[in-house]
């Protein structure tokens, strides 16, 4: 029946007809500000280097990238990122579960916590993991010499780093989810003779892909363009643990412009196609919801 | 966003479960509790003792030189400046998101949140590209004989460029909640467009709106990347409180950076948690 | 007057929610605006308040024309069903904002405020703040706020709707006593017939957008003048009869014409209407003490508190269609509800399945009936667009509906009807599904045998099939409208005023059935480029500004358009380029023959259209009985 359903909008949504909202200078005032401040501060800016990275058209742009340096710098960041992005996808969404579903003594301890990275400057995130696991200190020594793992100025310092400051979004997107989430339902399902496991995913588990996913997404996003901790904790040597950010503000140093608008257009584009996507996911579960 | 349980809950939490579950209950706690210990907490009390390694004194002393003490203004400045700004445009983009309509508006909500995900290196070069020597405003800049790359105006842009999120993402779902009822109202006992935003809109909004102040705040505090870029740490110049650690690092003076760290981070972390309380509170 | 509306539209997304709506409200009257949730009764509260603006129309509050005023100056005070007060606000700060903005007085404003605050029993709750009170007193705040600042008029935007039964009734009498003492002009909007019986001076129908009847609760009750508020105000036996000089008649049964209604003329058909509490119920005829229907059987019972409600089902009467309540699928009996008062009940018992003779004390007869529509379909794709596009006009028209399942009786078309009954389901005034396995155009001409309809929908492309149209449209006396394709309801009509003759009935039941839709019409005349006379072209004009005139007297915008050269390119070409989604055309009929051919520009155009609608307007039937198409009934 598909001509029923060109039928136009029922009038049932009269009730919520849009109103001209009463602005202080008119909505065309209003909209011009936002517009133009928006211009000025994001796009220009994009604009500008995506113009000076492409002077020499994409072939140059791809040679600037894939010069072994810039390269190794955008593999490493990508790799560190995607391993640091599984380890905090369990992990936050297990916490966001014990979070919710249980109680325990350290419980708000642990809630407020689980804040902290977002509040810190990344800058001293990277220090306060050189202070405890740098070579000279005690349980990075301690690490060297048994276990031969030198973490700090190598690849597990930056997924470290990236773990601590991106721990705050998985657990912050499934947290409100799990919350919303009708116990009933899984009550249900238990009266219904479904074991624990059957509950959990069958029930439990699928409301929560979207948010894991938009968390997932967004720590791995804000983690290739991290540059605070990992400068000062990864060591920055070329072909071992340099990332994009750090090779971009090398490139820049020594006024290698093509290089740095090459590799930072590369990121910009990860960057801008992660954050329109998560948007498109999170609208998504907004209208299902 | 808080754990905080209804009565409700606390019964339902209280319902009987098989000793298997149980201990699958306090294997998980014991796990995620054992995670967060070791990555959240273990650095900060390492930043601590680090920080402290001379006692008191040292820590003091540290922070009492001069150079210390001009980077912090210097950040604090940068930072009113750039909470001014978001304050004022911040909340006239969110009305235009919520209010408006017009096309292309939902990709424009998008690239609200690119500074999120865009290196701050980036972000200081791309303004290096357009305000430094061989930028694209260069002439006019010189022509003037104003000076924006490695002064304090690029680094007020770089700032404000990183923090833009967050004033509009505080305020967008606060305004959406709010709805339209209250200003029709408003407007059915004379009120006029203004007179309605102050009396009857802006109050609905403070709570949000402060709470998207102190985490541009805060984020602006501890911007380092792009102000590196751009302001280029110049001593005594262009030097805030993040790049005076990075120096410090180099010219390895341990104790120093530490206590600018520890000062920097607990500022920012008081701020955070204090409008979190102020947000629980209501 | 206090409040005049004229001819108000708002449409959104091109569908009319509020429909050509003309009201006037008297000083000091409590009107309530009753209708179904999404009827644009709300949406007449916020044009009246400016909240939204008006495609067309006018609202006038005290003579004062404020149709393109602000809000801020319209000088109404506005109470909505979520309350809307503001939450940051004290109680006290909530009810002297008005007077704040008018800069009253800081000492009078506080007098004033306690003033109001006494009025609707709130005194001494100032200090609080709005989420500290209940429901029911966030809502005389509201009240209160919007009454201090001594507002032009009030408009109540369902205000008792999220209230608990109680408290609802405590403050709708509060409400009608403070309006009455204050003499405030009060539109007040609800779904609820109960709270608008109490309330109201005089009520107002509303449905699909438009402003249906306008009538004290007494009249709208005991003497509708359309089958919709009949049926949705309390319960309805309806039947349809006919009307003669001397007497209503149902089949064999003559009952004296009601003195409210004035019938002078011909017989024709009409609606008697008969409330559950005028059924009489006896063991035998004489009994009764007035006119019996027949012997009925309790179908059911139930115990309603003050009274008995019964079900009566009763054999059919030739001649006599009943309408409400509607008797099951395929039964052709007639069902009567009753009610009767505990003494009643008590000295005639009866038991389910117990018979008895059933009368009407009293009973009231609809003389204009609704329009009736005979929607054809064989399961084909393009007899599901006719039924969506019928469907859809019928409900705006309130039309009662017949499906007409022609084909091979069995499963498939079981299902099939079943299928569209659902589909065309809600809104409609009545729906009855007959089946036939005839070629199309007898099963048509046998269902108006039966019965008389207006307009005839059928799911057909005239480039195939020119033939099958022409022996449809012989098959009776009703338009017909061709639908080729699936197609939104229309809202840009093209009338062809082409062909000469039949062009101002063409206009007048365009003008009906575009007037429910809610559409624009545009009228086009096409000159023979030989006919540049000016005489010619003034007198088309002057045709042409005649029908506008008419078609806005019912409320339908149009304009006129001339064009020049040969007939049939250029409506081609106008149909082409412009978004017209339904085009109208005059048949032109011969009057005596009774061989219709679809010929001449009219058969050419038809032809070429593929994917457009088409109405086909039979000019004779000004001649005949039809109220359609009288004059009178147009004018009304």
């Amino acid at each position: 029946m598909t001509a029923l359903t060109n039928q136009p909008q029922k009038p049932e949504a009269t009730a919520g007809l849009p109103m001209r909202p009463s602005l202080p200078w008119g909505t065309w005032g209003v909209r011009t500000v936002a517009l133009t401040y928006l211009t000025v501060l994001l796009i220009i800016p994009i604009l500008v280097i995506l113009q000076d990275g492409l002077r020499e058209g994409l072939g140059g742009l791809w040679h600037q990238v894939t010069l072994p340096i810039a390269w190794h710098a955008l593999k490493l960041t990508l790799w560190t990122s995607a391993l640091m992005t599984l380890v905090n996808t369990i992990m936050g969404g297990l916490t966001a579960y014990v979070l919710v579903r249980y109680s325990f003594p350290w419980k708000m301890l642990l809630n407020s916590l689980v804040d902290l990275p977002l509040a810190i400057p990344t800058l001293v995130t990277g220090l306060m993991m050189v202070v405890l696991l740098g070579p000279q200190e005690a349980v990075g020594s301690w690490l060297k010499e048994n276990l031969g793992l030198s973490i700090i100025f190598a690849p597990p310092g930056i997924i470290l780093a990236l773990l601590f400051i991106t721990f705050p979004f998985v657990v912050r997107a499934v947290q409100p989810v799990l919350l919303n989430l009708e116990r009933a339902q899984e009550d249900a399902a238990a009266t219904l003779g479904a074991g624990g496991w059957t509950i959990f995913r069958r029930i439990t588990l699928p409301p929560l892909v979207l948010p894991l996913a938009s968390g997932a997404l967004l720590s791995f996003a804000r983690a290739i363009g991290e540059f605070g901790a990992i400068v000062i904790v990864a060591g920055n040597i070329p072909l071992y643990s340099q990332t994009a950010a750090v090779y971009v503000l090398g490139e820049v140093e020594s006024e290698n412009r093509l290089g740095a608008s090459a590799v930072s257009i590369v990121m910009i584009a990860i960057a801008l196609s992660l954050v329109l996507f998560v948007d498109w996911l999170q609208s998504r579960s907004r209208r299902s919801g | 966003m808080n754990g905080s349980l209804s009565v409700k809950d606390r019964i339902k939490l209280s319902r009987p479960r098989s000793a298997v579950g149980v201990l699958a209950g306090w294997l998980l706690i014991g796990v995620v509790s054992l995670y967060v210990a070791l990555l959240i907490l273990a650095p900060i009390m390492s930043l601590v003792v680090g920080a402290f390694e001379e006692g008191l004194g040292g820590v003091l002393r540290a922070l009492n030189q001069p150079d210390v003490l001009a980077a912090f203004w210097r950040t604090i400045w940068i930072s009113v400046l750039v909470v001014a700004v978001h304050a004022v445009f911040g909340t006239i983009v969110a009305w235009v998101f919520v209010r408006d309509r017009f096309r292309g508006k939902g990709l424009i909500n998008g690239l609200v949140d690119i500074p999120f995900a865009v290196s701050p290196v980036v972000v200081g070069y791309m303004l290096l590209l357009l305000f430094g020597r061989n930028g694209l405003f260069a002439p006019v800049l010189s022509a003037l004989n104003i000076r924006v790359a490695f002064a304090l105006p690029g680094m007020i842009l770089a700032t404000l460029f990183v923090t833009l999120p967050f004033m509009i993402r505080e305020l967008v779902p606060v305004l959406e909640n709010f709805g339209t009822l209250q200003e029709q109202a408003a407007a059915t006992l004379g009120a006029s467009g203004w007179l309605t935003f102050w009396k009857v809109t802006f109050p609905a909004l403070r709570h949000g709106f402060i709470y998207g102040l102190t985490l541009t705040f805060a984020r602006s505090l501890g911007e380092f990347g792009a102000v590196l870029v751009i302001g280029g740490g110049i001593q005594g110049k262009t030097e805030t409180a993040t790049l005076y650690i990075y120096r410090a690092l180099e010219e390895r003076q341990y104790i120093s950076a530490y206590s600018v760290a520890l000062l920097l981070g607990l500022f920012s972390l008081l701020l955070v948690m204090g409008t979190d309380l102020l947000k629980k509170r209501n | 007057m206090s409040i005049v509306l004229e001819q108000l539209t708002k449409r959104y997304d091109g569908y009319p929610v509020v429909n050509n709506v003309s009201l006037e409200v008297k000083d000091g009257e409590f009107f309530v605006l009753l209708g179904s949730s999404g009827s644009g009764k709300s949406t007449i509260l916020n044009l009246i308040a400016g909240l939204t603006s008006a495609d067309h129309g006018q609202i006038i509050l005290h003579n004062r024309n404020v149709t393109h005023l602000p809000t801020q100056k319209r000088r109404v005070g506005f109470v909505f069903q979520n309350y809307a007060l503001f939450q940051y606000m004290t109680v006290a700060e909530n009810v002297e904002f008005g007077l704040t903005i008018q800069k009253v007085a800081s000492l009078e404003r506080q007098k004033r405020r306690d003033e109001a605050l006494e009025l609707v029993g709130l005194a001494g709750l100032g200090n609080r703040m709005p989420r500290q009170l209940s429901g029911g007193q966030q809502q005389r705040v509201a009240l209160a706020r919007a009454l201090v600042y001594g507002p032009d008029v009030l408009l109540l935007d369902e205000p008792l709707g999220a209230l608990d039964a109680k408290i609802r009734i405590d403050l709708r009498r509060n409400l009608r006593s403070i309006q009455r003492q204050l003499g405030i002009t009060t539109i007040f909007v609800t779904h609820d017939q109960e709270e608008a019986f109490d309330l109201a001076d005089r009520i107002g129908v509303m449905s699909f957008g438009r402003l249906i009847e306008v009538g004290t609760p007494e009249e709208l009750y005991q003497r509708p003048q359309t089958e919709f508020v009949a049926s949705f105000l309390g319960t309805a036996n309806l039947l349809v009869g006919n009307i003669t000089a001397q007497s209503v008649e149902l089949g064999p049964i003559r009952l004296p014409i009601p003195p409210e209604i004035q019938h002078a003329g011909s017989e024709r058909r009409v609606q008697v209407l008969f409330r559950p509490e005028d059924v009489a119920l006896a063991p035998t005829p004489a009994e009764l003490n007035c006119p019996e229907l027949g012997r009925g059987e309790v179908e059911e019972t139930s115990f309603g508190g003050a009274q008995e409600r019964l079900r009566l089902r009763l054999a059919p009467i030739a001649g006599v269609r009943p309408i409400a309540p509607l008797p099951g699928f395929g039964s052709a009996n007639i069902l009567v509800d009753a009610t009767r008062s505990p003494e009643q009940a008590s000295r005639f018992p009866l038991q389910l399945g117990e018979a008895a003779w059933v009368g009407v004390h009293r009973f009231h007869a609809l003389v204009h009936p609704g329009l009736s529509f005979l929607i054809v379909t064989d399961g084909s794709l393009r007899a599901q667009a006719a039924l969506a596009l019928g469907g859809q006009i019928a409900r705006l028209a309130h039309a009662r509906v017949t499906l007409l399942g022609v084909g091979p009786n069995g499963q498939a078309m079981e299902n099939h009807l079943q299928e569209a009954r659902k589909q065309l389901g809600s809104g409609l005034a009545a729906l009855e599904v007959q089946t036939s396995n005839s070629p199309i155009a007898a099963a048509v001409a046998t269902a108006t045998e039966q019965a008389p309809y207006d307009l005839v929908i059928i799911g057909l492309s005239l480039q195939e099939n020119l033939a099958l149209a022409e022996q449809v449209l012989q098959a009776g006396d009703f338009h017909l409208l061709l639908v080729p394709s699936p197609q939104p309801a229309p809202t840009q009509t093209l009338i062809c005023a082409t062909s000469g003759e039949p062009g101002k009935e063409d206009v007048l039941f365009a003008g009906r059935l575009v007037r429910h839709l809610g559409a624009e019409a545009t009228l086009l005349c096409v000159l023979p480029v030989a006919a540049k006379t000016p005489g010619r072209l003034e007198q088309t004009q002057r045709f042409l500004d005649g029908g506008v005139q008419s078609l806005s007297i019912l409320g339908v915008p149009a304009k006129t358009i001339i064009r020049n050269g040969s007939a049939t390119p250029e409506i081609l070409d106008e149909v082409k380029n412009k978004g017209y989604d339904l085009l109208v055309m005059g048949a032109p009929l011969a009057r005596q023959s009774s061989e219709i051919k679809l010929d001449g520009v009219v058969g050419e155009v038809l032809t070429s259209l593929t994917d457009k609608a088409v109405l086909i307007v039979r000019s004779h039937l000004i001649q005949s009985k039809n109220p359609l198409t009288q004059p009178k009934a147009l004018a009304k």
